[in-house]
C-alpha cells in the first residue's frame, strides 16, 4: 500500500494529465451524443473514432516511457513501441483537419455549437499528441542527449505532416502499413518522386504550425517551472 | 554593462523565448492572410488580423504588470489599474476561436484546407497569447495572496471571459464600450443576467470548462518537466559518485 502511494506521488503529474485528457474525451463524446439526441443525425460520430485513434499513440508512448526506465527493457521493447507510436502518431494532429466538416453540415444545429464541439475535439487530440511527443523526446534525450532529442522532434514534426496529408487527401490509414504494405509503398514512392504544390504547401505549413505549438508549450513549461522553484527557494 | 545585459537575457530567457515565438507566429499569420489575398484577390478574413491585434493587448498589459509587480511600491498603485484593463481586453484572445465559424460559408476560390490551416494558426496563436497572459496574472495573484486565491482567480477569469466572448460574439459589443458606452452596455448585460437564454448558458459553460481544461493541461504539462528534472538529478548524482 505504501509502495502504491509512493508510486502515485512519483507520477502525480503524469496521472493528472491522463485524467484531464480522459475527462476531456468524455466531454467530447458527451457533446456528440447530445448532438445526436437533438438532431437525430449521426453526423459527427466519426469524430469519436478519430479521437480513439488519437489515444493510441498516447498509450504507446505512455507504456514505452514507463518501460524505458528499466535498462533491461530499453533495447528490446522500446524500438517496437517507438515504431508503433510513430505509425499512429499522425492520428492525433489529424483531428485538426476535421474542421473542414464545418463547411458543409446540413443539420439544423447552430454553428456555434459545432464550432465548440470541434474545438473540444481538436484541442484534446492535439494535446494527446503533444504529451506523447514529449514523453518520446524524453526517452531519446535521456539516451542520446539534448541535440538528438530536438532532432527527433523536428523529424517527427515533418513525418507527421506528411502522415496527416496522406491520411486526409490520399485516404490511407495507419494500419495500411501492415495490411497493404506493397501498394502503399508504391503509392508513396510515386508521390515522393512527383510532389504536388498542394502537398508541399500543406506539409510545410502544418510542420511549422506543429513546431510552433510544441516550442511554445516547451518554453511555457520552463517558465512555469522556473517560477515555481524560485518560490520554493530551490 | 554587457554582463548585465547577458545576465538579464539568461534570467528571462523563457519569457523572451515565448515572446519571440508568439511574435513570429503572429507574423506568420499575417503572411498567410497576405498570401491568401494575393492568390484570391479577396479581403475575406481581414477581421482576423484585427482580432489577433486585439489579442495582443491583454498580453502586453499582463507582461507590463508582471514586470512591475516585483516592486512593492508599484504593486498597490499600478497593478489594480493594469489588472482592470487586462480583464476588459482579455476575452479578445480566446475570442479568435469562435472565428472558426467563418468556415461555414466559404465562397472564395481558395481551397478549404488552406483556410483551415489559416484559421488554426490564428486561433492557436490567440489562445496561447491568452493562456500565457492569464498565467502571468495568476502568478501575481498567487505570489501576493496565496495558492487558493490564485486558483479562484483563474476560475473567475475563465467564467467572466466566456461571458465576455458571448457578449462580443452574439451581441457585438467591444472591449472599449465599457469606457465609451457604459450605460447601454450595462443595460444589455443586466437584461442577460435577469433573463438568461439557453444559448447563453450552454455557450458560457462549454467555453469556460474548455478554457479551464486547456489551462490545467498546460499547467500540469509544465510540472511534468519537474518530474523529469527530479528523476534525472539523482541519476546524475549517482553517476558522479561512481
Amino acid at each position: 500500500m505504501n509502495a502504491f502511494l509512493k508510486n502515485f506521488a512519483h507520477n502525480k503529474y503524469r496521472l493528472t494529465i491522463f485524467s484531464l485528457l480522459a475527462g476531456a474525451s468524455i466531454v467530447c463524446v458527451g457533446l456528440v451524443r447530445f448532438r445526436i439526441s437533438v438532431t437525430g443525425s449521426g453526423h459527427y460520430v466519426f469524430m469519436i473514432w478519430n479521437l480513439i485513434l488519437a489515444w493510441i499513440p498516447f498509450i504507446f508512448a505512455y507504456i514505452t516511457y514507463t518501460t524505458s526506465i528499466r535498462r533491461r527493457w530499453l533495447y528490446l521493447i522500446v524500438p517496437v513501441g517507438a515504431f508503433l507510436w510513430l505509425i499512429f502518431f499522425p492520428n492525433a494532429p489529424y483531428i485538426l483537419t476535421d474542421f473542414q466538416h464545418l463547411a458543409h453540415t446540413g443539420d439544423d444545429v447552430p454553428v456555434w455549437f459545432d464550432v465548440l464541439l470541434l474545438i473540444w475535439f481538436s484541442f484534446t487530440g492535439l494535446f494527446l499528441g503533444m504529451v506523447s511527443l514529449f514523453l518520446m523526446q524524453e526517452i531519446v534525450r535521456r539516451e542520446f542527449g539534448r541535440w538528438v532529442g530536438w532532432g527527433f522532434v523536428l523529424f517527427v514534426a515533418g513525418i507527421t505532416s506528411i502522415g496527416v496529408y496522406v491520411g486526409r487527401f490520399l485516404r490511407w490509414n495507419s494500419w495500411d502499413i501492415f495490411a497493404n504494405f506493397g501498394s502503399m509503398a508504391q503509392f508513396s514512392l510515386y508521390y515522393i518522386l512527383h510532389p504536388t504544390t498542394r502537398s508541399l504547401i500543406f506539409a510545410s505549413l502544418f510542420t511549422s504550425f506543429f513546431l510552433f505549438i510544441y516550442l511554445t508549450l516547451y518554453a511555457f513549461g520552463h517558465l512555469l517551472l522556473e517560477r515555481a522553484s524560485k518560490q520554493q527557494g530551490i | 554593462m554587457p554582463n548585465t545585459i547577458q545576465s538579464f537575457l539568461v534570467r528571462n530567457r523563457y519569457k523572451i523565448a515565448i515572446f519571440v515565438l508568439l511574435t513570429g507566429a503572429s507574423m506568420f499569420c499575417a503572411f498567410l492572410f497576405v498570401a491568401r489575398m494575393a492568390y484570391s484577390d479577396s479581403q475575406q478574413y481581414r477581421g482576423l488580423v484585427w482580432n489577433l491585434f486585439l489579442a495582443w493587448i491583454p498580453f502586453g498589459l499582463a507582461f507590463l504588470a508582471h514586470s512591475l509587480s516585483w516592486k512593492r511600491t508599484w504593486l498597490y498603485l499600478a497593478i489594480p489599474f493594469f489588472a482592470f484593463l487586462w480583464l476588459i481586453f482579455f476575452p479578445n484572445a480566446p475570442y479568435i476561436l469562435t472565428d472558426l465559424q467563418y468556415l461555414n460559408r466559404v465562397t472564395t476560390p481558395v481551397p478549404l484546407w488552406f483556410d483551415i490551416i489559416l484559421l488554426v494558426w490564428f486561433s492557436w496563436t490567440g489562445v496561447l497569447l491568452g493562456l500565457v497572459s492569464l498565467y502571468l496574472m495568476h502568478e501575481i495573484v498567487q505570489r501576493n495572496f496565496g495558492r487558493w486565491l490564485g486558483w479562484i482567480f483563474v476560475l473567475i477569469v475563465s467564467g467572466l471571459s466566456s461571458a465576455g466572448i458571448y457578449v462580443g460574439r452574439f451581441m457585438r459589443w467591444n472591449s472599449w464600450d465599457i469606457l465609451g458606452n457604459p450605460t447601454e452596455l450595462a443595460m444589455d448585460i443586466l437584461g442577460l443576467v435577469i433573463d438568461p437564454s439557453l444559448r447563453l448558458l450552454a455557450f458560457t459553460t462549454l467555453f469556460a470548462v474548455f478554457f479551464l481544461f486547456v489551462y490545467l493541461t498546460l499547467y500540469t504539462f509544465a510540472h511534468l518537466f519537474r518530474e523529469q528534472v527530479e528523476q534525472t538529478a539523482p541519476q546524475k548524482a549517482a553517476k558522479n559518485k561512481s
